[in-house]
């Protein structure tokens, strides 16, 4: 083991994590976006809407985001199109990301009783009113955990932008890696940073929880 | 209570002392080697149906026949090669790899039995063409991760490459315009090029690039070492190199 290399290689490394975070908040603040307009189409009537969110959720769950991003980044500029790599890893995980939260967000719906809907029909709040004042609020303090491990899952997937050449966390590694040939220094700095990160993530969303109890509940 | 303890211990030993004789009786009395290599890179290396063949595979087999062993080939990712060497996962590595200062750090080079391999620069046609290293230096280039190219390009033009993992991703982010130029072995380009495949790829050769190609053994096998030394130069006394050269077409 390599402790040199270890902590000579840990500044580097972590100017990589930046873009990381980076990709995953902004796709985390997307997907939610998505996630709700897709859930709410989940729920509609229209028959039109409901069928465009479950084939996006089929699309986006079942291909792998790998593959999507190979379509988005080498794909599109043979049509004429050619997007910023950063930009194409952004988008194709917010999009992933969307159809995952589409289900937590669901998920937190459904299990507040319809009661509710009935009580705020009974006060006059009109169908918007009732999503935004009654409905969600409750719903993300249900689904706060379900939410955390989304945003670790996307920090992970964050790394798949080494495979269009953006120098992420990961990508930084095997160029050290390549050029020492010493892997486990590296792999090790790479988890360390890793934990770093996704134990901030867990802190904060205990802090969310804690913040969003309604006072005096069990 | 201390009699029934005895005896558990006897019963112990006694298994394994059998399991110990049986395993002995049934090892196999010729010795295996174990080589590394990176199935990606025709015409040394590659997979044709489902079996791994090249050049490297050749010649290893053949070392392994005049070393009186057996050659078991175990296909890994290009950068797992190296690392797999050093933990002695593998006995040697025959992957086509080039001698650098950086590796030579870390691993032991065999003598080199394929030399002169420069670089190239290729790029297509229709988007524009290229002639000088000031040309190239303007325009934007593709690597592989930690290949020859990769360190000529970032440690001493210090450039800053798109980098991507295999010959197949640069191709194809040659293809969608994501950089001008791709340089890579010349010999990793000839499988790209042959029967008249891909006419709109040219290229041009880089000066002062050409290195060697040698087996890799782990720091400390140096018998390993000087016994694969000693088939390389009866391989090239024999011209045994040169027909398998011919073969491949290298």
């Amino acid at each position: 083991m390599n402790w040199q290399l270890f902590f000579e290689s840990l500044p580097a490394l972590s100017r990589g994590a930046l873009i990381n975070i980076q990709i995953t908040l902004i796709a985390f603040a997307f997907g939610l976006l998505i996630g709700i307009g897709l859930a709410l189409m989940e729920k509609s009537k229209f028959l039109p809407l409901r069928a465009f969110a479950v084939s996006y959720n089929t699309f986006f769950r079942g291909t792998p985001i790998l593959i999507q991003i190979f379509f988005l980044y080498y794909g599109l500029p043979l049509l004429g199109v050619s997007l910023p790599a950063l930009f194409v890893v952004t988008s194709a995980v917010a999009l992933n990301s969307g159809a995952y939260s589409s289900q937590i967000i669901l998920t937190g719906m459904n299990s507040i009783s319809e009661e509710q809907f009935h009580a705020a029909k009974v006060l006059s709040f009109n169908k918007f009113q009732a999503y935004r004042h009654i409905i969600l609020p409750q719903c993300f303090r249900k689904t706060i955990p379900a939410f955390s491990s989304e945003v670790i899952n996307l920090l992970k997937d964050s790394s798949l932008a080494s495979i269009v050449g953006i120098n992420e966390i990961v990508k930084i590694g095997n160029l050290i890696r390549g050029r020492t040939y010493e892997t486990f220094a590296i792999f090790l700095g790479i988890s360390l940073i890793y934990l770093l990160m996704t134990s901030g993530l867990t802190f904060f969303t205990k802090k969310a929880e804690k913040w969003s109890k309604i006072p005096c509940s069990i | 209570m201390n009699k029934k303890l005895l005896t558990l211990i006897l019963a112990l030993l006694f298994c394994f002392v059998t399991i110990k004789g049986y395993a002995s009786s049934t090892t196999e009395p010729t010795r295996i080697l174990k080589v590394g290599t990176n199935a990606e890179f025709a015409p040394f290396s590659y997979i044709e149906a489902s079996e791994v063949k090249g050049f490297e595979i050749d010649l290893a087999k053949e070392v392994g026949k005049r070393l009186n062993c057996k050659i078991e080939i175990m296909d890994m990712p290009f950068d797992a090669l190296v690392p797999e060497l050093r933990s002695h996962s593998v006995d040697f590595i025959a992957a086509g790899m080039t001698i650098t200062k950086e590796r030579a750090k870390v691993v032991n080079f065999s003598k080199p039995y394929i030399a002169g391999e420069p670089l190239v620069a290729c790029y297509y046609k229709e988007n524009h063409s290229i002639h000088t290293l000031d040309e190239l230096k303007n325009s934007k280039i593709i690597v592989n991760d930690s290949y020859t190219a990769d360190f000529y390009v970032s440690d001493k033009l210090k450039l800053k490459p798109l980098r991507v993992s295999s010959p197949i991703d640069a191709l194809m982010a040659l293809k969608s315009k994501r950089g001008e130029t791709y340089i890579l072995a010349k010999n990793t380009l000839a499988p790209f090029k042959a029967n008249g495949k891909n006419d709109s790829l040219d290229y041009f050769v880089l000066e002062d690039t050409s290195d060697n190609c040698a087996i890799m053994v782990a720091k400390g096998s140096d018998q390993l070492l000087n016994e694969i030394n000693k088939v390389i130069d009866q391989l090239q006394e024999e011209g045994f190199v040169e027909k398998l050269k011919q073969k491949w077409g290298l």
